[in-house]
């Protein structure tokens, strides 16, 4: 099967697929980088990618950042795959920790966005269904949240306090505890 | 541009924050996290993932003897490092400024500790028993509603009788009382169980639970376990105030008096309650509620002592050959053996197998947890 297949899997590596932006901009990419998102994995099984893929969920700038992402993360599951017939076991072990490595330095790299950033990532994570970054970015999230007041949190992520006075109160009143 | 989270990804988000605190301030960010944070099914995958809202753990030096003055330390855990000191240093509690202490902890369950002054010498009457959540800084006493003039009252922390567990607006306490032989009757047990709801409104009920003889086998937070002998156990179940009878199964040992017996309860690990008994060569049978709706006990495993304490201090082959290990309940997840002859202690986790040495032992440990479900407003 490795030498028979190994043909066309170089052609489908090679297969590019055009992302269409909602600002209609265009973006190739190969079908590797592509299919990390499992929504354009199954357009492409279902063979509806011919004249580009639609995201009008997705702006640009986003676009553009998640296929920095998905880029950095083919290469990296591609890399370990070809290596591991190729090495030692030790010079494997040593490869892959050096891949991770530079994996993690490019994720926390990756995060230095601002808010507003991070949650529009989300949501192309969310919908585009890429779990390592959907991963990724929640966690930031949550990090983020931890020893921080409610006014903080809102001035982090620009969100408006829509409760009304006595159900803040309410809160404080039943939860004292956490807020000291 | 409106940058609105759907609230599933919310709750991904709200599911890796890991104290309370952190959560309770996201709820009250906005309407909608404060509804995500609401959800009863996000509470139930908070706390499987985080395990109970436990805020740190009581331990009571020298508590040989509760009514000794005891030095009350609080070890907070990682989780709720954020809460401010004051609340578990009980100081909001009458006469609490000198140290040694006043008060002993008689049992605690969720939030909410049930403490007793230390008597008096020569002090008769009603034990001065007050239940407290250190984290509302709450104080409700009990003193005149105590059933028995008894100093030494054997109580327990109930789930309230409105759903929902327990909290300072729904408690039961349940007392156990006993009635010795005499006017022609013979001795009896009772029991007493006293409800109380928002605004400290409060009921009393009394259950006989008649004459037949039992030894007490301690009490995990499911329930509170007597054995009545031939092999058959009864528990007080901790959140539906109910008792119920179960079969141990059959065994030689059963036909010895219930006093001859020894055996124990412990909740393992995994949250299951386990049945121990103590028999003759080191051997340790422990018992699991068998599936379905029996609620009877099968044998699970059986651990043989001198190998677990193979190696561990004071350890000779023999030494469980000569007496059976006498069982002293420690709270979850370990067992404590003592052998008197020798004065040896060992803890032992049914689950794993594993036991350590812990002579010397004198801290018996009460956790406290945070106010569970939180309490916030209906928002939509």
């Amino acid at each position: 099967m490795a030498s028979a297949g190994s043909g066309d899997e170089k052609a489908a590596a090679a297969a590019m697929i055009t992302l269409i932006s909602s600002d209609n901009e265009k973006f190739e990419v190969t079908e590797a980088t592509a299919t990390l998102s499992q929504t354009i994995r199954h357009m492409i099984e279902d063979g509806c990618t011919d004249g580009g893929v639609p995201l009008p969920n997705v702006t640009s700038k986003i676009l553009a950042r998640v296929i920095e992402y998905c880029k950095k993360h083919a290469t990296a599951a591609a890399g370990e795959e070809g290596s591991s017939s190729s090495f030692s076991d030790a010079a494997f072990l040593e490869v892959d920790r050096a891949f991770l490595e530079e994996l993690e330095e490019f994720d926390d790299a990756f995060l230095e966005v601002d808010r507003a950033t991070l949650f529009d990532l989300i949501l192309a994570a969310n919908y585009l269904d890429i779990k390592g970054l959907l991963n990724l970015t929640c966690q930031k999230v949550a990090d983020s949240v931890k020893g921080k007041t409610p006014e903080q949190i809102r001035e982090m992520y620009n969100i408006v306090n829509d409760l009304t006075p006595e159900e803040e109160a309410e809160i404080r009143r039943e939860t004292q505890w956490a807020f000291e | 541009m409106k940058h609105t989270i759907p609230d599933d990804i919310l709750e991904d988000i709200f599911l890796r924050l890991d104290s309370d605190v952190w959560l309770l301030r996201a709820a009250s960010t906005c309407r909608q996290w404060c509804r995500v944070v609401s959800d009863t099914s996000f509470h139930r995958r908070f706390r499987t993932i985080h395990g109970p809202p436990i805020a740190g753990v009581f331990y009571v030096k020298g508590a040989e003897d509760w009514r000794q003055r005891q030095w009350l330390n609080f070890e907070p855990m990682p989780s709720a490092a954020a809460i401010d000191d004051r609340h578990l240093s009980l100081d909001f509690l009458p006469d609490s400024d000198p140290t040694p202490r006043v008060w002993s902890i008689r049992d605690t369950r969720g939030s909410l500790l049930l403490l007793q002054r230390c008597p008096e010498v020569g002090d008769y009457g009603h034990p001065d028993l007050v239940v407290c959540d250190p984290i509302a800084y709450e104080v409700i006493s009990t003193r005149r509603l105590v059933p028995c003039r008894n100093c030494d009252p054997i109580a327990y922390l109930l789930d309230g009788e409105a759903a929902g567990g327990i909290s300072v607006a729904n408690f039961r306490l349940a007392f156990w009382l006993y009635s010795s032989s005499g006017y022609g009757k013979p001795a009896h047990y009772d029991a007493a169980v006293l409800s109380f709801g928002r605004n400290h409104v409060h009921s009393m009920r009394q259950i006989s639970i008649g004459a037949q003889e039992r030894r007490s086998m301690g009490h995990t937070t499911v329930a509170v376990y007597w054995y009545t002998g031939q092999g058959k156990v009864l528990a007080f179940d901790k959140t539906s105030a109910d008792f119920s009878c179960s079969l141990l199964p059959d065994m030689e040992e059963w036909s010895l008096p219930v006093g001859q017996t020894e055996l124990g309860v412990t909740a393992g690990r995994d949250g299951k309650d386990r049945v121990v008994h103590s028999g003759d060569g080191g051997k340790m049978k422990v018992f699991v509620r068998l599936q379905g709706s029996s609620g009877d006990w099968g044998l699970e495993k059986i651990i043989e002592l001198s190998m677990v304490t193979c190696g561990l201090p004071g350890y000779l082959p023999w030494v469980f050959s000569e007496e059976p290990a006498i069982i002293e309940i420690l709270r979850s997840p370990m067992l404590v053996l003592r052998l008197q002859r020798r004065l040896l202690w060992y803890g032992l986790d049914v689950v794993t197998g594993e036991a350590e040495d812990v002579s010397g032992f004198v801290d018996f440990p009460h956790p406290c947890e945070l106010p569970w479900p939180p309490r916030l407003p209906c928002v939509r």
